[in-house]
């Protein structure tokens, strides 16, 4: 039986393996994680005096974590915040194998990988989990919600779509930016589809010329993956969708990658967020007059990050009256840490349950 | 005239006339040619004319139509979401369009429609449906063919009564949805399915192969009974094939292609990659069109359907949409 401090020792212990996919942790933060979530790392272990009771946390055993293959940040976070907690851990793996994540459990040791199971099929008696975490597109949300006991809790992280702010365009921006819409072929609800870019239309025509430039050395330094029929294909429609609107006069600028698909960026003069066809697309906007459903239009409810630049207090309160469930600096949207909120849930809180004494 | 060529000296010539015509009067498409560096002087044959995306045909500022919005007799809508932008195809009249459907029936072989039923409304509930104005156009003034009612309540009886072999018109949900609501329906020796439609968003999944074969045994009729059609509310033509022949086909009048979207070219012999559909007979809007739909080229009217790009969806971590139910 491991204790809490056992736990925090054997995940301290991969900490250097994890960093890529959860950040830097030690001993001192995941107990200090703990602390505020749950009040006191401690109460995994025992009673925990709280005014006038004793309370303890219980740990929600097994986990379901339903990962998705886009990136493999997730996963790993989830898992290891089941760890953490001290239960049994279900990975129900993407079809076609999330490979960073299955050669981590495989280096694992015995004490870690005894509670951790992983596979790519869904045996039906994994549905009979205590919780749930999901990742992924709307059908499969769905399907967890037809498929699973009512009982059982679900955290659900549906598609959402990312978006960047550009207070002060710059070379160095655009470099953030290409990072922020390339990274992981942009398959993540982290990856940033339209940037929103504070100046003139002038000037951010000015700014594509730059971004076209750090599009194409991203690519050129990290080439992407053979992108199915279906990846040009959408980028084909959007590319020439567009064309023939900027040949009817609409106030849009197209650049793109010469004989491929592999990047794309649209000059849009209207705010409205729309997703984009991914594989390397990115629309530029003018700031919006407000940061408003009306301005923005619906897709507003569906957003998750939002990378700025520069990363400053001041130029995240100007995001306030959307109040976006994450702001991070610009070329960092797809590298959550470990302890972030995702989708503004506290993600440990949601896995135990609690006894009372008295 | 010549069957082959509606009168021109080969269908590169008849293609390359519709496409001046169109350039001269459609200015949204003629834009959109230029901006390639295409216009009638480049067009040596129907391979060269640009085909513009089907989604063109939502943009509301720039309608792709060689006349006036506001002189069309009728628009056709496409089907989708609610939240949706819908593809509208104006038309001026309805001449050519039902011309093309029924002389596109026959010119492909098909049989001589005896005995229709459509599980469908009738044209004069759903005027932006191409379907069902393709279905009034089959009927060929057979009224009272109609087997749903505005409120979608599916009347059987006169169908299930039918002694003399019936030529039944649906769509693969509609046939999906009857499958799981009443019990098997036995049709007369010698009856034919005309199915249509995609087989995306059925509760259920399916391959086209296994929706025919329990199609088949719920009306116990032989599979290669159930001819499948493809068109689209951009076209005014249409593809059919019987599931024991190894390709859509379409009239004489009809091309396609098959194109690499990573390149923009065609793609090689035996590849699959986005359907491109020439419809000379699309005279009031665009001759060529660019589908979502993938597809091998096995002739020049004739494709094997691959299925619905699923990439017309919103991609990866953005929503689904929640209904993709029919091209039309």
């Amino acid at each position: 039986m491991m204790t809490t401090s056992d736990r925090i020792l054997a995940l301290v212990a991969q900490a250097a393996a994890l960093e890529p996919w959860v950040g830097r942790y030690d001993a001192e933060v995941l107990r200090a994680w703990l602390d505020d979530e749950l009040g006191d790392a401690l109460a995994l272990d025992g009673w925990i005096t709280r005014g006038p009771v004793k309370s303890k946390a219980v740990a929600l055993s097994p986990v379901l974590h339903v990962v998705s293959g886009n990136t493999p940040h997730a996963a790993f976070q989830s898992v290891i915040r089941g760890l953490l907690l001290g239960g049994y851990q279900r990975v129900k793996l993407p079809s076609g194998g999330l490979p960073e994540f299955e050669d981590w459990l495989a280096s694992l040791p015995g004490d870690l990988s005894c509670r951790i199971d992983a596979r790519r099929d869904l045996p039906h008696e994994w549905l009979d989990s205590q919780a749930a975490v999901i990742f992924g597109d709307a059908s499969t949300i769905e399907y967890f919600r037809r498929s699973l006991p009512p009982q059982v809790p679900r955290i659900e992280h549906g598609p959402k779509l990312s978006v960047a702010v550009v207070f002060e365009p710059s070379a160095e921006a655009a470099e953030r930016l290409a990072e922020d819409v390339l990274a992981y072929d942009q398959r993540g609800c982290l990856s940033v589809q339209a940037a929103y870019v504070d100046a003139t239309f002038a000037e951010i025509r000015q700014f594509g010329d730059t971004l076209e430039k750090a599009m194409a050395a991203h690519r050129a330094e990290h080439p992407r993956r053979q992108p199915t029929l279906s990846d040009s294909g959408s980028v084909m429609n959007f590319r020439e969708t567009i064309r023939y609107r900027q040949a009817n006069g609409d106030a849009v600028n197209l650049w793109e990658s010469p004989q491929s698909t592999e990047w794309t960026i649209l000059l849009d003069a209207s705010p409205q967020l729309l997703p984009g066809p991914l594989n390397g697309t990115v629309v530029l906007h003018p700031l919006p007059p407000d940061w408003s459903r009306q301005s923005l239009g619906a897709e507003l409810e569906h957003l998750s990050t939002m990378a700025i630049h520069p990363f400053t207090d001041e130029c995240a309160a100007r995001l306030d009256p959307i109040m976006p469930p994450r702001i991070c600096a610009l070329g960092m949207s797809q590298q959550p840490t470990l302890f972030w909120h995702h989708d503004g849930i506290k993600p440990l809180n949601t896995l135990v349950r609690w006894r009372d004494l008295g | 005239m010549r069957r082959e060529t509606g009168g021109f000296a080969s269908f590169d010539e008849a293609a390359a006339a519709v496409f001046a015509w169109q350039f001269e009067r459609n200015l949204p498409y003629r834009r959109y040619c230029e901006a390639l560096g295409c216009g009638p002087r480049e067009i040596r044959d129907w391979r060269g004319i640009p085909a513009l995306p089907t989604d063109c045909f939502k943009d509301a500022r720039h309608r792709p139509s060689c006349f006036p919005g506001e002189t069309a007799v009728r628009s056709f809508l496409t089907s989708g979401t609610t939240r949706d932008v819908k593809g509208r195809h104006d038309f001026a009249d309805f001449e050519l369009y039902e011309t093309a459907i029924l002389y596109g029936w026959r010119e492909v072989g098909l049989p001589e429609i005896r005995n229709p039923w459509f599980l469908s409304v009738s044209p004069d509930m759903t005027p932006h449906s191409s379907l069902a104005h393709m279905f009034g156009t089959l009927a060929n003034g057979e009224k009272d063919r109609w087997m749903t009612d505005d409120a979608g309540n599916v009347d059987l009886a006169r169908l299930v009564s039918q002694r003399l072999p019936v030529n039944f018109f649906a769509t693969a949900i509609g046939l999906l949805r009857l499958m799981e609501s009443h019990p098997r329906i036995p049709l007369p020796e010698e009856s034919w399915i005309f199915e249509t439609g995609g087989y995306k968003g059925l509760s259920v999944s399916l391959d086209p192969g296994a929706f025919r074969r329990r199609v088949g045994e719920y009306f116990d009729i032989p599979v290669n009974r159930i001819l499948n059609e493809y068109s689209m509310t951009e076209l005014s033509s249409q593809f059919y094939r019987w599931p024991d022949e190894p390709a859509h086909r379409g009239p004489f009048w009809t091309r396609i292609r098959v194109v690499d979207p990573e390149t923009g070219r065609s793609a090689e012999d035996g590849n699959a990659g986005y359907l491109e559909i020439i419809d000379a007979a699309n005279l009031g809007s665009v001759v060529a069109i660019r589908t979502q739909d993938l597809a091998i080229a096995r002739g020049d009217s004739e494709f094997e359907l691959l299925g619905r790009d699923p990439g017309a969806l919103p991609r990866g971590c953005s929503r689904a949409a929640d209904d993709l139910m029919t091209k039309r």
